[in-house]
């Protein structure tokens, strides 16, 4: 028998620890990925999923049963990337794209295609606010839909429809003005 | 560029998949004339282009050690210490891993009671303060050792027989 994330939840709030265990096993790296796409360094992401999970423990008794954990969860995790994403931005200089600190994997060939690939990204993503490339990449990288992204954000699905069609638009001016300045 | 007609607000379905044949053939069609909607799929589409040319690793090794070490703190924490603790309970306390506690164990005081291992706190207490906490430093700076067998939380794929056995207290 397969609980469901809610379910498992409600257990883990009444006492059983098995409960969270499972829990961390199912969205661990889900959280790590998204942290990982919003935060500069992979240490700062780290100490993100550590954060949910925290919050989760401690605020397990103000979970709402029958309330998506999904949303719950991420609703946390959005919160924790901000509070970490403010400092990090404070502490590093990020002018230069070709900076690897962040970037720690052995393979080089994997290496390089990432750094490439992250930096086209960043390119991509840099015209956007931070809550905005968050909630991209919530939309566009964790498939999540405009009804749990308002249940994160606290709007309605109407508002993160109009949200995501600015931050669309938004993107492709940069990209014009991109593809502009490659012609030249 | 088109101004936003009824059929635009179909664009998040669209891209999520959900829409009806019917739906999802006039919403097509109405790509062909809208330029708005045809920008933001045009954009969706190198969004999740781009993600997916840049490969994400999950949480490392050494770094879903840490945070399991401190979720298990957390967790076991805010409980006061028992006097009598099995091994998860005991390396919470102490803030290492089950599995560094595990290799240590002929260091540690530690009495075995129904096949059981338990660990008298009064007593790890007072070894604590005989050892001036040189032994406990040296677990807990080991507890980054990939020992995965014993370092599983109680539910995790590996730790499930542990778990009943600490249930069991």
């Amino acid at each position: 028998m397969t609980f469901s994330d809610e379910e498992l939840m409600v257990m883990f709030a009444a006492g059983t620890m098995a409960a969270f265990d499972m829990l961390y096993e199912r969205y661990r790296h889900r959280l790590f990925r998204f942290a990982r796409s919003c935060l500069i360094s992979v240490s700062a992401a780290e100490d993100a999923v550590q954060d949910v999970f925290m919050r989760v423990i401690r605020s397990a008794t103000q979970y709402r049963p029958g309330y998506s954990f999904k949303s719950w969860v991420f609703q946390i995790a959005a919160n924790c990337i901000r509070d970490i994403g403010r400092v990090e931005r404070k502490m590093i200089c990020r002018n230069s794209h070709n900076d690897t600190s962040g970037l720690e994997i052995d393979d080089r060939s994997f290496h390089v295609r990432r750094i490439v690939a992250a930096n086209e990204l960043d390119q991509y993503l840099k015209v956007l606010e931070p809550d905005e490339r968050m909630l991209l990449i919530l939309r566009e990288y964790e498939g999540l839909k405009t009804e749990t992204l308002a249940d994160i954000t606290g709007t309605s699905p109407g508002n993160i429809r109009v949200r995501l069609h600015r931050i669309r638009q938004k993107l492709a001016a940069g990209r014009s003005a991109v593809d502009r300045e490659g012609e030249i | 560029m088109n101004t936003t007609s009824k059929t635009c607000l179909l664009l998040e379905d669209y891209l999520d998949g959900q829409l009806s044949k019917p739906d999802k053939d006039s919403f097509t069609a109405h790509l062909a004339e809208c330029d708005a909607c045809r920008e933001q799929v045009r954009v969706s589409e190198k969004v999740r282009e781009l993600f997916n040319q840049h490969p994400q690793t999950g949480l490392s090794d050494d770094a879903d050690l840490r945070v399991r070490m401190a979720l298990r703190r957390e967790q076991y924490g805010k409980e006061p210490a028992k006097d009598v603790m099995n091994l998860e309970e005991t390396a919470a306390w102490l803030g290492v891993t089950p599995g560094a506690l595990a290799e240590r164990l002929d260091e540690i005081p530690a009495f075995e009671i129904g096949g059981r291992i338990r660990f008298s706190r009064k007593r790890l207490e007072k070894w604590i303060e005989m050892k001036d906490g040189d032994i406990l430093l040296q677990l807990q700076q080991s507890h980054l050792r990939k020992d995965n067998n014993l370092l599983q939380f109680p539910g995790g794929k590996h730790g499930k027989q542990q778990s009943g056995n600490s249930g069991a207290v």
